[in-house]
């Protein structure tokens, strides 16, 4: 029998995003871990660098800066995490469903624009709260009229400033998720346990909360990663400066962005390429949790 | 429990009262932001004159409009928003209708490569990237589309790292499709690209719209990359870096109401898509998105 | 167009959705495919069609091997359960999509859609989209569209099933009227016994995947092949039980379920005598009887069902219950006791393990 010759024609449609996933993705990661078995730089220029093996990971470990930043960065991320991203998150979603349909909706989008405001114009508000008086909102507001002493807040909270930044921003990723959740709840479920007596809070505590398991296995793990690699609005709140350099942001540095003008390509790419690692670490759990089985459907045309 | 029982009335109250609180940070930047845009100077949330009287509203701030520098930077923003929005958006709708709709070998493996690279931070390429930049800046005729330093260079990467959400983003759109609509146009004659084109793409209308729009806010704001691979300077200026150098020059003595004009003016584009396609964000907002956290 | 399918398997992963089909279908010939949910009908047509490709087989339009032609090389037009209309194109669009395909000229897409909304009564609806019509409105484009191709081959896949009981009756005669008008070949799928037996000049009934027969309406019901075509052609269903077949006195008999035997006039194998086997007979072919004869049975009516026309009565037979249908007339009630005698020219046979007619190949 004559076989039936496969078709090809999706392999054109994938073509242009191939070539840019190859591009920007794959190769960028190569080129990482490469790098960074170099001791590439703006000294060494791109002709004279040498392969240097394991050696820039053995200067991250004993380098004097590693441990704090680490500490920092552990700090910066645990406390946005927890606090923000799933608790403000949560709380919020809660909070809103709560109330008419319509107020709810209206804190729900509030608490969107902090995301897709862009990151300098968003920035800026908070450089603009923080600031001392009498230009400063929160000095001006909250510690003039009590007669308090009024100071810059930012340099003396600068952690505190760089978790509220992107807390505000990252709470809403929780919100979203949380909110569609708490809504798929059945109604019956809800409204029964609040003739059965028990409060919103208990009902919030034991019916609604623990049907979050999913959502709040998936917003933790994704934005832990999110937190761990993103460095944005830390650079232009602080560049890292009191206290508030992290990792991701060291690493940034290093490379393609400092006062000394000296790149140091190798060893930022050994910086960034531990966080490529985790990334695909993670990357590759959360494929496990998500449902791979439906997104295998086959189609329902066979090759044409 | 829509009951009007006294304690849940009182309790609604209450909830709302702690909203609004905790968001006061969002409330009290956008007053400032609004606010400042209108005065000589503020303090606080007070607009008053040089003197620091209340008062001194004034559309001087506003003046920056003038400045050829400014609208070179919306030039540069815009085109690299549009680009990258038309860009995302073919890419996107062919792979994902490839991934939803053809069967081929290697399908299940790039529909986890998509999915992985939805989770993976792309932004800890960055220092790669300037490599792969710089290599097509040695490349002569390419180094002007695609190289360090140039606009196209910058939409290429951005377009790239909104790929995994678009494709996946696409692709449940065109899995919403009805598969016999798509069997009747190869019947009545299509080919598979026609189908594509004259069939299912204008039947994933609002897929595209939310996609376009979301790509097109993502350029209209984007920071990192266009700080990153322009080298700053008249014509390698996008809105976010014109104002982040603004706000951060050393030298001269920091307006910070003209730093608020320029940012609600990057901004009001930003609030009129969003507040007419609130409900099309929220799903892709909720899709997982980089960047910001 | 002659259309043949060769020895068609089709897959999904394990499931075999088709298993070895052939058929021939002549040309001009209306063909129904008939078969309960899940039997591989839909998957059968589209692997006609080109959507599917089989995993062997083959299948041949009037001479020519098309198996993995593709679709639109095909000349076939087709009608889905879902209409399937482009939904942003209006009717006029969608019924000339093909020809728009094709760069056929203006006029002659305007002549097209002309004719064939004639046809089928569609003129005043061209402006508008799918989305503005009523199902029959929308099933009558999807036809159109179809025809305006002038296909060789026509294929249905339960195209009625979504409209209403009456809308369904007059498009059944309407689609026969079309297809008999322009002598096209025509498979039609569906699952209603009725469409099938009223328009098809001929029936293939599936199951599992596997073609079961493939013969004109009217012997479906009188001529079974199998015990499964037998129990599943025929509403009310025809009654089952296991029996056997004696002869006596060069008479042959059937025993009923309560001992009582009746006369078979049909030619049975002799060497399935006093073999245990099933035995079948359709409710509308037993009749009541005044008195008990020699040759009747006598039960007592367990239930009744008014069904309009008829009454369909169950009566308990022995350890069975036998149903079959009275006159409205009759004034039968429950608990009564009345005789009954089948037609003895009705009588089905079939093996207890293959369940193949004992009656077909003696024919
Ligand atoms: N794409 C598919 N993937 C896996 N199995 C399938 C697929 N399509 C059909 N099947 C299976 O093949 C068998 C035949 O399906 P098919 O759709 O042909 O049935 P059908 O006779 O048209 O039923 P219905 O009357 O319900 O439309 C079924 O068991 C079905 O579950
Ligand atoms: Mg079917």
């Amino acid at each position: 029998m004559r076989k039936h010759k496969k078709s090809n024609v999706a392999y054109y449609f994938l073509l242009p995003a191939g070539i840019l996933i190859f591009l920007f993705f794959f190769l960028p990661v190569i080129l990482t871990i490469l790098i960074s078995f170099t001791d590439m730089s703006s000294v060494t220029g791109f002709s004279n660098w040498s392969i240097v093996g394991l050696n820039n990971y053995f200067k991250i470990f004993v380098h004097p800066d590693s441990l704090h930043i680490f500490g920092q960065t552990m700090i910066y991320v645990s406390c946005t995490l927890i606090f923000f991203n799933v608790g403000m998150g949560l709380l919020i979603a809660l909070l809103a469903y709560h109330l008419p349909k319509r107020v709810g909706g209206f804190f729900r989008s509030l608490w969107l624009l902090p995301r897709i405001t862009p990151a300098v114009v968003y920035v800026l508000m908070w450089k603009m709260l923080a600031a001392d008086a009498p230009y400063g909102v929160l000095n001006e507001l909250f510690r003039v009229p009590f007669g308090l002493p009024t100071t810059n807040l930012l340099p003396e909270h600068a952690m505190l400033f760089c978790i509220l930044v992107n807390g505000y921003i990252g709470a809403s990723f929780g919100m979203i998720i949380f909110s569609s959740a708490i809504e798929s709840i059945s109604s019956d479920i809800m409204t029964s346990s609040l003739v059965d007596g028990a409060g919103i809070f208990d009902r919030a505590r034991y019916i609604i909360i623990p049907q979050l398991r999913w959502p709040l296995l998936f917003v933790t793990t994704y934005q832990t990663l999110s937190l761990l690699t993103s460095f944005e609005s830390i650079m232009v709140l602080t560049d890292g400066n009191f206290g508030t350099e992290v990792w991701s942001l060291w690493s940034y540095h290093k490379a393609l962005n400092n006062y000394y003008g000296n790149f140091q390509y190798g060893f930022g790419s050994a910086l960034s390429g531990l966080l490529v690692v985790v990334g695909i670490v993670f990357a590759i759990i959360y494929l496990k949790y998500f449902k791979f089985g439906e997104l295998v459907k086959e189609p329902l045309i066979d090759e044409i | 429990m829509k009951n009007k029982k006294q304690p849940i009335e009182l309790n609604k109250i209450i909830i709302f009262i702690v909203l609004l609180i905790l968001s006061i940070p969002i409330i009290l930047g956008y007053l400032w932001l609004i606010i400042s845009t209108f005065a000589e100077v503020t303090h606080g949330l007070l607009p008053v004159d040089r003197n620091g009287n209340f008062g001194g509203f004034t559309l001087e701030n506003w003046n920056f409009i003038f400045e050829k520098e400014v609208w070179l930077a919306t030039w540069n923003t815009l085109l690299l928003a549009l680009f990258m929005t038309v860009g995302v958006v073919a890419v996107s709708s062919l792979a994902g209708y490839a991934l939803s709709r053809i069967k081929f070998n290697g399908r299940k493996e790039f529909l986890s490569l998509t999915l992985v690279l939805h989770a993976f931070p792309s932004i800890t390429l960055l220092i790669a990237i300037y490599f792969v930049l710089k290599f097509f800046s040695g490349i002569p005729v390419l180094k002007l589309f695609m190289g360090y330093n140039t606009i196209g260079g910058v939409v290429l990467v951005s377009l790239a790292m909104q790929l995994p959400l678009g494709i996946w983003l696409m692709k449940g759109f065109f899995d919403g499709v009805s598969w016999d609509v798509e069997r009747a146009a190869l019947i009545d004659g299509c080919s598979r690209f026609r189908t594509f084109w004259n069939i299912m793409f204008p039947l994933v209308r609002p897929g595209i719209a939310a996609l376009s729009i979301f790509s097109f806010m993502t350029g209209w704001s984007s920071f990192i990359i266009p700080y990153t691979f322009l080298s700053g300077g008249a014509g390698h200026e996008v809105i976010s870096t014109y104002l982040n150098s603004m706000m951060s020059s050393d030298t001269i003595s920091i307006n910070y109401n003209l730093l608020a004009a320029v940012g609600l003016f990057q901004l009001i584009p930003i609030l009129i898509f969003y507040f007419f396609n609130q409900n099309y964000l929220m799903k892709i907002f909720s899709g997982g998105t980089h960047g910001g956290v | 167009m002659d259309v043949s399918i060769n020895n068609l398997t089709k897959k999904f992963g394990n499931v075999t959705a088709v298993n070895n089909f052939s058929l021939e279908i002549k040309s001009g010939e209306f063909v129904a495919f008939l078969g309960p949910s899940g039997c591989g009908k839909t998957t059968t047509l589209l692997t006609v069609a080109g959507i599917y490709k089989p995993n062997s087989g083959s299948i041949v339009f009037g001479g020519k091997d098309v198996t993995f032609a593709q679709p639109k090389d095909r000349n076939i037009g087709m009608v889905f359960q879902s209409y399937a209309l482009y939904p942003h194109m209006s009717v006029y669009e969608n019924i000339v999509f093909s020809m728009k395909l094709k760069k056929a000229s203006e006029e002659d897409k305007k002549k097209a859609a002309q004719e064939v909304a004639d046809l089928l009564g569609i003129g005043h609806l061209l402006e508008r989209k799918p989305g503005e019509l009523s199902g029959g409105q929308q099933q009558r484009v999807a036809l159109g569209r179809a025809l305006v191709k002038k296909p060789q081959l026509l294929l249905f896949d339960e195209p009625l099933s979504n409209l209403d009981a009456r809308l369904r009756i007059s498009m059944r005669t309407e689609i026969k009227r079309i297809q008999k008008e322009l002598g096209i070949t025509c498979i039609y799928v569906t699952h209603d016994q009725i469409e099938a037996m009223t328009m098809a000049d001929k029936v293939a009934v599936l199951k599992d995947g596997l073609l079961q027969t493939f013969q004109p309406p009217i012997e479906l019901h009188t001529h079974p092949c199998t015990e499964f075509i037998g129990s599943f052609v025929g509403n009310p269903p025809m009654n089952l039980f296991n029996s056997k077949v004696v002869e006596k006195d060069g008479d042959i008999f059937t025993i009923l379920p309560d001992k009582s035997m009746m006369k078979v006039n049909k030619i049975v194998d002799p060497k399935v005598y006093n073999k245990e086997l099933r035995v079948g007979i359709r409710p509308e072919d037993i009749e009541i009887v005044d008195k008990g004869t020699a040759d009747s049975s006598t039960g007592i009516v367990s239930l009744f069902e008014p069904l309009g026309r008829d009454n369909l009565v169950n009566v308990r037979c022995g350890n069975k219950t036998i149903q079959l249908l009275s006159s409205p007339k009759a004034g039968i009630e429950i608990g009564d006791t009345i005789n009954f005698k089948a037609v003895d020219t009705q009588w089905q046979f079939f093996d207890l393990e293959s369940g193949k007619s004992l009656l077909w190949h003696t024919k």
